[in-house]
């Protein structure tokens, strides 16, 4: 006996008119009789019309994207990024001052400046990461996206960053 | 005793209930959407007359018996023969037909629910559909098209076919 799915196939094949001579003769037998092969028939064409509806393709073509859910990753990527650009100019300015102090005494030296040199490449290191974390969270489909993951990976890159943390309310918002 | 013929009201919620299932399923076997409407009228036109003889359990599969068999008849009238490529909404004629599913917000929730469902595919099998119903290729040219055996097209089209009826019936 025919399975439900391999009829539903048939139907589909039917309605397209892409069944044999032989097998449309032999598949409208059974219409005739049979009530979930004239369902079938009916689903095909229920799911035809709307496929090839002009106004629900371009809704498929996003790939199920939810607009909210779109706009919330958009928002907490923008989120983490204001972050971390606080995060960056309290450490420069943080780490400007303590040169300031330094400077003014009899630590300054040339240690100290590739110290300096080198905070300042990590720091930029960090904001060139937060900003590529920005756009691989911005192009990531919303089907692919787990609600845990994003947490994580703001957590993960807030860690990084060691100063300011968003508070849970915030994450949780953002990501439900 | 013989039951009453139906009352007009009995008519019409039959009408509500099952029009528009019934016209997707002439639709189906004609594949002209003239003829189809041309059938869904007959056909009520037999529930008015004869509704009262079928059974209220199976009013649903005496109501879709009587809309094929009134296909196969205009069909033989018309002398058409099965176009091998579904129209449906690409033609205005079908469009007027089968408004589209945004013109059925309040007629047709099925069409509507139908739409929700494709967005829960997985992106091969919508692109199987798509290929399918609104670029009419064959499961041949889809396979081609894709790169992929033809039963794995088909296989795409059961899957997503198989999804679809569950989420609908869920």
């Amino acid at each position: 006996m025919i399975g439900h799915d391999d009829l539903d196939l048939l139907a589909v094949r039917y309605v397209t008119g892409e069944l044999a001579a032989a097998e449309t003769t032999a598949f409208e037998a059974r219409l005739a009789d049979d009530q979930a092969a004239r369902d079938a028939v009916e689903f095909a064409v229920r799911i035809a019309v709307v496929s090839a509806d002009d106004a629900v393709a371009p809704e498929m073509s996003a790939a199920a994207v939810s607009p909210v859910r779109s706009w919330r990753l958009l928002a907490a990527a923008a989120i983490l990024l204001v972050f971390a650009t606080i995060a960056y100019a309290v450490s420069g300015w943080s780490t400007s001052a303590t040169g300031a102090v330094e400077g003014g005494s009899t630590v300054a030296g040339t240690d100290g400046n590739a110290g300096q040199a080198a905070a300042e490449e990590s720091e930029d290191q960090v904001l060139i990461a937060s900003w590529m974390a920005f756009g691989e969270l911005a192009d990531q489909e919303a089907d692919d996206v787990d609600q845990g993951e994003v947490l994580e990976e703001f957590s993960e890159l807030v860690g990084v960053l060691d100063v300011l943390e968003p508070p849970d309310w915030m994450m949780q918002g953002l990501v439900k | 005793m013989p039951k009453p013929k139906l009352l007009p009201h009995q008519i019409e919620a039959l009408y509500e209930s099952h029009a528009s299932a019934v016209r997707r399923f002439v639709l189906g076997v004609l594949k002209d959407a003239e003829l189809a409407e041309e059938a869904l009228q007959q056909t009520f036109i037999q529930v008015m007359e004869q509704g009262h003889t079928a059974r209220d359990e199976s009013m649903r599969g005496w109501i879709f018996k009587v809309a094929f068999n009134q296909a196969i008849a205009l069909r033989r009238r018309a002398q058409t023969r099965d176009s091998a490529v579904l129209q449906l909404a690409l033609d205005p004629r079908v469009s007027h037909a089968m408004p589209s599913a945004s013109d059925q917000v309040i007629r047709d929730e099925d069409l509507l629910r139908a739409q929700a469902a494709l967005t829960e595919l997985p992106e091969a099998q919508r692109e199987v559909l798509n290929l399918r119903f609104r670029e009419s290729l064959t499961f041949a040219q889809i396979s081609e098209r894709l790169g992929v055996p033809m039963g794995t097209a088909l296989t795409r089209m059961r899957l997503a076919l198989s999804k679809l009826r569950g989420i609908l019936q869920s």
